[in-house]
């Protein structure tokens, strides 16, 4: 098979997954039992609400029109309108997106520069005590979830230690009002560094930290165990073998010869890493209260407290959609990057 | 007599398949502790101090330093009270019960339709297999807390939604396994010679892949349950699974959040019930694909390695 076939098999089947997905939300939305003009209006609208609505998403209409209305409007970047904030969906995931975004690429970030060192260690002295606490490392890591580890982490730095901030980008709530950052992508951590204000910058890191801790440690582990294992499989094979029998240091062949080709899969894992975290994401933004981000946005439209005594109310579904289908492009178009990127390593991978 | 000797051929079968495992240490302590958590969600009406409580009713109790009846630790009260005043330890005691119930049935369910979809796949083949395999692809590309989260959301939260959106978003990773056993299995010559002699494929299916095909999925199920526990607290957590008054540790540790200044009993212990739990189905699981597939050593379930286990790396 060649490398073009390949490449196009694999953006046309990207395609159909976004398009599944996007099947999937409009029968969640339109076709379920129940009035799907009243999940888009909210809670108590008004009979003539219902009719405008009828007549714009066109719910009195075939299903196939329907659907027609539907997947156009999408492509065309329209994801409806939030009923609790009043605004188009689209506009308020972009928004979000950026920050979300970032913190899950520096989460994968910092997975690779931590387990990517603690793994190749780790390969070089097989079942040692830094190996085993690694596997225990990882084992409790993925246990643990990121929405208790962050209150934990809040517990022991800010309540016990009152080292670290509780949360919020640059640890206030009003911070970003004191000190303004220019909207140039829409994340603060590369608006702040790319405006050239590092003051705000170190504020804004330094109230990361507790956060980027909470979604780092699974990866970590994750990216440790990867290294390990493509080390100890590179090691063993014969050009290895022969590179020793030339008498080279065995450090210059970990780093020159055997590191090239174990770092291939490890990239494919911080790639599926970054993917997976934005899962996490909503999370810590829940947690260490980092808006906009997509956790608020979730936060919004479920339209519920933290707490148990505040009353379901009828979820923002345009939002929770809108943020889902977005979700899920994201995913798709990670996961086809890492199929690229994979490719570029290795074109064996076409076979 | 004669079924006695049975059970105990049977049981002896039991101890020759399963005694290695308990030489080893890591198997050990999984057995130990989901079965300590198991015993607490069976018994969880039993041993709870505070029975009425765990299953909702409130009792508010006040102490001199904190507000809204969230009380510190006491003689009375080993966990500390949460926010109604209702015992942390019976909360908790009652909020395992429903995360063992709701991971037993979310994986009961992802299996059967995992085992429908990837068997009818890889038997048949051709273009039935190449249409339910794209089907199970978008599924497996969709990151899966976030469809639960739209199924929740459309559907409303509560108890069997909860399994419905779980399970809904589960079955992909056992239809790919079942799939790639059916495939083996369809060439093997038993298969080969039912088929020859006539025989149906839905008993082909039922008779001679299922069974065969069922036990591979087993080593599996141990982290998925681990795992369906996590989601389950996620989606609990967001607010979009078990409704107050029933009691969820997930519900519990988002309830703590807006204490965490105050009062670090209520976030500390439920998280750790819910670790030890989730922790102990990762050891036996990861204990038993050792011996099954040591080339998986350390991949932990969880969707991302799932999907890694189905990667060429």
């Amino acid at each position: 098979m060649n490398v073009g076939w390949y490449v196009a098999r694999r953006a046309i089947l990207s395609f159909f997954v976004i398009i599944g997905t996007i099947i999937i939300t409009f029968y969640l939305s339109h076709l379920l039992p129940g009035n799907p003009a009243a999940l888009y209006a909210g809670s108590n609208p008004s009979p003539q609400e219902i009719q405008r609505i009828t007549q714009l998403y066109g719910f009195n209409q075939p299903v196939l029109t329907q659907f027609w209305i539907y997947i156009t409007g999408i492509f065309r970047g329209d994801l409806g309108t939030s009923r609790v904030v009043r605004q188009p969906v689209a506009y308020l995931v972009l928004q979000a997106l950026p920050n979300s975004l970032t913190l899950a690429a520096m989460a994968a970030g910092i997975a690779g520069i931590i387990g990517i060192p603690l793994g190749i260690l780790a390969s070089r002295s097989r079942n040692s005590k830094l190996d085993n606490f690694l596997r225990i490392f990882s084992i409790g890591a993925v246990a643990v979830p990121q929405f208790w580890s962050g209150l934990i982490l809040q517990l022991v730095f800010f309540s016990g230690l009152h080292i670290f901030p509780l949360g919020a980008y640059g640890g206030s709530l009003f911070f970003l009002q004191q000190h303004p950052i220019p909207t140039i992508t829409g994340s603060y951590v590369i608006d702040a560094l790319v405006s050239g204000n590092l003051a705000a910058e170190g504020q804004i890191l330094w109230s990361l930290v507790l956060p980027l801790a909470t979604l780092s440690a699974y990866p970590i582990g994750v990216v440790t165990r990867q290294t390990r294992a493509a080390m100890l499989g590179t090691m063993n094979q014969d050009f290895i073998r022969t590179a020793r029998a030339y008498g080279i240091p065995r450090r210059e062949i970990e780093m020159k010869y055997a590191l090239k080709n174990a770092l291939a899969p490890v990239l494919v894992v911080l790639g599926l890493i970054f993917a997976g975290s934005l899962i996490g994401v909503v999370f810590v933004e829940d947690i260490f209260v980092l808006q906009p981000g997509l956790g608020a946005l979730i936060r919004t439209g479920l339209g519920v407290g933290t707490t148990s005594t505040s009353l379901i109310s009828v979820p923002d579904v345009p939002l929770i959609l809108g943020v889902a289908i977005v979700t899920s492009i994201v995913y798709v178009v990670t996961n086809f990057a890492v199929d690229m990127i994979q490719l570029a390593i290795d074109r064996r991978i076409t076979v | 007599m004669q079924s006695q000797s049975q059970a105990n051929k049977a049981f002896a079968r039991l101890a020759r398949i399963l005694g290695p495992f308990f030489h080893e240490k890591m198997f050990l302590a999984g057995f130990i502790m989901v079965g300590a958590m198991v015993f607490i969600a069976v018994f969880a009406p039993w041993i709870s101090p505070y029975p009425a409580q765990g299953e909702g009713q409130t009792a508010l109790t006040t102490c001199p330093q904190s507000a809204a009846g969230i009380c510190p630790p006491s003689a009375e009260h080993w966990f500390g009270t949460e926010i109604t005043g209702r015992d942390l330890m019976s909360r908790i005691f009652f909020g395992i019960r429903t995360s063992v119930e709701i991971s037993v049935l979310v994986v009961l369910l992802a299996i059967s339709i995992g085992l429908a979809v990837g068997l009818t796949a890889g038997y048949f083949g051709g273009m039935v297999d190449e249409a339910l395999m794209r089907i199970t692809d978008v599924f497996l590309s969709f990151p899966h807390l976030i469809l639960a989260l739209v199924i929740v959301a459309v559907l409303g939260p509560g108890f069997n939604d909860v399994i419905y959106a779980l399970g809904a978003t589960w079955w992909p990773a056992f239809a790919r396994r079942a799939r790639a056993q059916a495939l083996e299995i369809r060439s093997k010559p038993y298969v080969v010679m039912a088929k020859a002699s006539g025989v149906t494929s839905r008993s082909i299916l039922g008779k001679h892949i299922l069974p065969n095909a069922i036990s591979p999925l087993l080593v599996q199920i141990s982290v998925d349950l681990g795992a369906a526990v996590l989601a389950e607290a996620g989606l609990s957590f967001l607010g979009l699974g078990i409704r107050p008054p029933t009691a969820d540790l997930g519900v519990i540790i988002a309830e703590s959040a807006n204490q965490i200044t105050t009062s670090w009993w209520y976030a500390l212990f439920p998280g750790l019930f819910l670790a030890i739990l989730v922790i102990g189905f990762n050891l036996l699981g990861e204990s038993v694909r050792d011996r099954v597939d040591p080339r998986l050593r350390g991949f932990i379930g969880t969707p991302l390695m799932s999907k890694l286990a189905g990667r060429r790396l």
